[in-house]
């Protein structure tokens, strides 16, 4: 037996593959938008498998650092330390800025750590990480930054000496590690005019600018400018040591929040991204519902446009399973097609993205399997047209 | 027959999707290999150097102030002048102390006259003490030859005696007042100088960088009109992060970049380690002295400072971005066999240039992963390439 | 003589039922001997088409009696269960277009009916090309369909009616597209090949040219059929 499929398919193999091209860019969008989603949860979790840390302390009841503003003060992590089980800290400052580079402004997340303690990059792709106590930056290959350029932040100039590669806050936006200092600095370091103004204010209070006090003032000042505050501290437990214990202990004795990692991922993804998320998860389902149905038109119209021939097919004798199999195979076949040109696609062009795009090759076998059985669904459309055709029909007329 | 074009283009087209699929999915898919960028363990000689931020202040800075609370008459001098030591810098209003000096100095040449007059006194007692005496002796003598009656000697011995008495007594009344004309003359003495401090002196040769009252003011006691330094005297209050300040010694080299002059390094030495440390930015205090003046003098701006601690030879060095922590240990990543493993090594200090110490765990020439563009795991694939974007 | 192709006796066809039946065929016979061609004419609405219908085994006759090759197909009831497989080994189809499928070559076409009876397809193939040969077609054996003329296309068509040998070959206008020399020459082909393969092959046409080359004619008026004889011309 002579495969019907494949002879009708190399008769017009032009229009075919055509066809499954077609798809295939309808399938590369559907699988691209399933890597903006991943992309967006990876997003989310990236900083936190990049920082490695076990437990996040922050401020009493808050969300952390991220969803929520949190504050501590920096010795906090230097009491953490001595508890049991604790094998690492590192105090962390997060902030959100705008850069400019190359004339173009660009938000990105300032992250303050202190070198050689946790919450710093965790692979370079360039350079060298930060060695030096103060006007030194890593950032991110996305902000465009080069090993060796000058960023200014308020009114210091940072070199950059390291390269990081996917490390964005939660948001998407690029990465820029400071020195924890040169972080609390820029975090609450006010402009030069507030400060002035600031110090004009006090020198006209009375009770702070008492005649009789001369020493008094510079004192309030500095305390004022001055800031020894972190948006969380960091925590890695020693080996076989259970970060929820600790983090238990943490909570009920230091009258702090300790949130697991799991715990921080939960949060970033349930409370930061949900909305996103779900209007993506939306968009791609509705997409896919439209690809699926393209694929059943397609397969239904290919189908209709041979009425003739499978009613003469009939007519001799072709068995209803024979011109089943010719068209599910010519609808697989599209599927089959449309998969690979559509995961090329979306290979090729997800690199371009402005955010994260993240193709997981279990999302491509998932996809795999949803295009085949959408496939084979949309035919059975078309096979109970193609039954439905009357033999009689080839005769006559 | 006639189909074996097309057929062949068909092979050739699927091979061809094949092959670029296959590729993309290798090289940027999800099947691709961690891309790395290798390194190599070097022995040589290492020039560790500590890093510091700090702020240009004078060594020590005199405050010029007057001693007394009062009004600031007038400021001679202004900011940015060079004063020579004794120079008179501001005048505090005298007030009422020019007449109470006019009066001191009449109550001294009053007593001076009085002094003078006891003076006449004594030598007016001491003439007649003399010629009582030897009318005295006169009769003594007379007395002797019974010229005279004892009676007349009597007379004479008292007469003597009372001249004598009297000449103690103005002896005394002239003592007093050289006494009395001693304590006028330290009052005013005394309110002169006070006067005197009206004029505000420069302790030393240097320069006023501030002028902080001005005439009319009413300053308390210790305020001060002007401050000033010297400049030859100058050093950075330079902050140093105390994990790193351990190996620091009073006399190492350093150097010192201003911010002003960001492409200038400025020779300079470790003056001074403050013994008390900030326990709040875990930072040390240590002074560093300029070895010549800087070229211009602005207190209080910002400086770089690297000091250089004694070099080290034959050290093992690391990329320091080749450190990585799994778990609680550091350690290295190397490839073996095209997959990443980690190897937990002794480490010491990093140095400025983005190299750390190994202390062991590693031998010279071995390769080590510096870079990779994405989080190593145990065992995962990796490849070698470039990196980064140049 | 020995057992005919076909044997109809008193087929009727009802299509509906109730007051607005319509009775297509009325009480048909034939009988129709291997080895020779028939024509069946009658103008249109005569019931022509249904009768046809019934014998490709399209459609169920609603009484009589269907005799094929000394099988009983049809007596008042379908015989056999696998009228597709009875389609395919006992009946040969020719249409006025030839209906050959576009996406196969010529021998495909052809020996794709043996290949759906399970036949091997260097074997199907075999007998394909025997049969092309047959038709004087052999030399475009692998040329697409769209490539061949509309001689060389019904030439086709007829090799895969007659490939599986079967004992009636239903031609349905086969000439309506062709030239007067052109039909002259199917008509020929047929003759021929109905002797040759000893079947009995109906010819359903309005073409007056090849009328007369028919020995034996049915004509069927009013769902009824009247044996004639034909002129007979010769070829």
């Amino acid at each position: 037996m002579i495969n019907l499929a494949r002879r009708d398919i190399a008769n017009h193999l032009g229009r075919y593959i055509l066809t499954g091209f077609g798809l295939g860019l309808l399938i590369g969008v559907t699988l691209t938008m399933a890597g903006v989603y991943r992309g967006m949860v990876d997003d989310a979790k990236v900083l936190l498998g990049a920082v490695g840390a076990d437990i996040w302390v922050v401020q009493q009841h808050t969300l952390g650092p991220f969803a929520e503003p949190s504050s501590l003060q920096d010795d906090v992590a230097r009491s953490l330390e001595g508890l049991p089980g604790v094998a690492r800290t590192g105090n962390v400052a997060y902030l959100t800025m705008q850069v400019t580079h190359a004339g173009k402004d660009q938000r990105v997340m300032i992250a303050g750590y202190t070198p050689g303690r946790l919450g710093g990059p965790a692979f370079l792709i360039d350079g060298r990480p930060i060695s030096r106590a103060h006007y030194e930056a890593v950032a991110d290959v996305r902000t465009g930054f080069e090993v060796g350029d000058r960023l200014r932040l308020r009114r210091t100039d940072y070199t950059v000496v390291g390269l990081t590669k996917r490390m964005v806050s939660s948001g998407g936006d690029p990465m820029v590690f400071l020195s924890l200092k040169d972080a609390q600095e820029t975090q609450f370091r006010k402009d030069n005019e507030a400060i002035i103004n600031d110090r004009e204010r006090l020198a006209a209070n009375p009770s702070v600018n008492k005649p009789g006090q001369p020493g008094l003032l510079p004192v309030v000042e500095e305390l004022q400018t001055e800031s020894h505050r972190v948006n969380a501290v960091l925590v890695r437990v020693e080996t076989g040591q259970d970060p929820r214990r600790i983090a238990d202990t943490i909570k009920r004795w230091k009258h702090l929040t300790a949130y697991t990692n799991k715990e921080m991922e939960d949060i970033l993804i349930a409370k930061l991204i949900a909305t996103a998320a779900r209007q993506i998860a939306l968009f791609l389902i509705i997409l896919a519902v439209v690809s699926a149905a393209i694929v059943a038109f397609i397969i239904y119209t290919m189908t209709l446009g041979k009425l003739k021939e499978l009613a003469v097919l009939k007519l001799i004798g072709t068995r209803d399973r024979t011109i089943a199999a010719m068209i599910l195979q010519e609808a697989l076949g599209l599927g089959f097609i449309g998969f690979f040109v559509g995961k090329f696609a979306a290979t090729l062009w997800a690199p371009v993205f402005p955010k994260h795009v993240l193709l997981l090759t279990d999302d491509a076998l998932r996809a795999f399997g949803i295009t085949l059985a959408i496939c084979a669904l949309a035919s059975v459309l078309a096979i109970r047209a193609a039954l439905r055709i009357d033999p009689a029909e080839a005769i006559g007329g | 027959m006639k189909s074996w074009p097309k057929l062949l283009g068909l092979a050739l087209g699927t091979a061809l999707f094949a092959a670029s699929f296959a590729w993309l999915l290798l090289r940027h898919g999800p099947l691709a290999p961690v891309g790395v960028q290798l390194g190599t363990i070097v022995r040589t000689d290492l020039q560790p150097s500590v890093f510091g931020i700090g702020t240009v202040e004078a060594r020590s800075t005199y405050a010029v102030g007057p001693v007394a609370p009062g009004r600031v008459l007038k400021v001679l001098v202004d900011h940015g002048e060079e004063v020579q030591a004794g120079q008179v810098v501001a005048e505090m209003d005298p007030i009422d102390l020019d007449r109470r000096v006019q009066a001191a100095r009449s109550a001294s040449l009053r007593s001076q006259q009085a002094l003078k007059a006891a003076e006449a006194q004594v030598v007016e007692a001491e003439s007649r003490a003399k010629l009582a005496g030897s009318n005295r002796d006169r009769d003594l003598g007379l007395l002797a030859q019974q010229a005279i009656s004892r009676h007349v000697l009597d007379n004479s011995t008292s007469d003597a005696e009372r001249a004598e008495a009297a000449l103690e007594v103005a002896r005394a009344t002239a003592a007093a007042a050289q006494q009395d004309l001693e304590r006028l003359k330290a009052e005013y003495q005394g309110i002169v100088s006070v006067r005197s401090s009206m004029k505000l002196r420069s302790p030393v040769r240097g320069i006023i960088v501030s002028r902080e009252a001005e005439p009319g003011t009413t300053l308390v006691a210790g305020q001060a009109v002007v401050r000033l330094i010297n400049p030859a005297q100058l050093w950075v209050r330079t902050r140093i992060d105390q994990a790193r300040a351990g190996g620091i010694q009073v006399g190492q080299f350093a150097g010192i970049v201003l911010r002003s002059v960001p492409g200038e390094t400025m020779p300079g030495r470790v003056a001074r380690i403050e013994l008390q440390s900030d326990s709040v930015t875990e930072e040390r205090i240590v002074q560093v002295s300029f070895d010549l003046p800087p070229p211009h003098l602005a207190l209080g701006e910002l400086a770089e400072v690297t000091i250089l601690l004694p070099s080290k030879s034959g050290v093992l060095l690391v990329p320091s971005a080749a450190v990585a922590h799994e778990g609680a240990e550091a350690g290295i990543w190397r490839m073996v066999e095209g997959h990443a493993h980690f190897l937990p090594v002794a480490l010491g200090n990093q140095d400025y240039a983005g190299v750390t110490e190994v202390l062991a765990g590693l031998q010279e020439g071995e390769r080590v992963i510096v870079h990779s563009s994405a989080q190593l795991e145990p065992g995962a694939r990796v490849r070698e390439q470039a990196l980064g974007t140049r | 003589m020995s057992e005919p192709a076909i044997l109809i006796e008193n087929l009727t066809k009802r299509y509906g039922s109730g007051p607005t039946a319509v009775d297509a065929l009325k009480g048909v016979d034939m009988r129709i001997e291997r080895g020779e061609v028939v024509g069946l004419i009658g103008p249109s609405g005569s019931g022509k088409t249904t009768l046809l219908k019934c014998l490709g085994a399209v459609i169920e006759p609603t009484s009589g009696r269907f005799t094929l090759a000394g099988e009983v197909i049809y007596d008042n009831a379908w015989k056999r269960k696998d009228l597709r497989a009875l389609r395919r080994d006992r009946i040969g189809f020719v249409f006025q277009a030839p209906y050959l499928i576009p996406f196969l070559d010529a021998t495909d076409n052809v020996a794709l009916l043996p290949m759906l009876a399970g036949v091997a397809n260097p074997v199907a193939r075999a007998m394909a090309l025997e049969l092309l040969t047959a038709l004087d077609v052999q030399h475009r054996a692998r040329a697409r369909i769209p490539e061949l003329s509309g001689g060389e296309q019904q030439r086709v068509a007829i090799a895969r009616a007659l490939v599986n040998r079967p004992p009636i070959v239903l031609a349905d206008e086969p000439t309506a597209p062709l030239d007067s020399e052109r039909a002259l020459s199917v008509v020929k082909i047929l003759d021929r090949l109905a002797r040759e393969y000893q079947t009995a092959i109906i010819v359903v046409t309005h073409d007056e040219k090849i009328i007369p080359t028919f020995k034996r004619i049915y004509y069927i008026r009013d769902g009824k059929t009247y044996e004639e004889r034909g002129e007979g011309r010769a070829l």
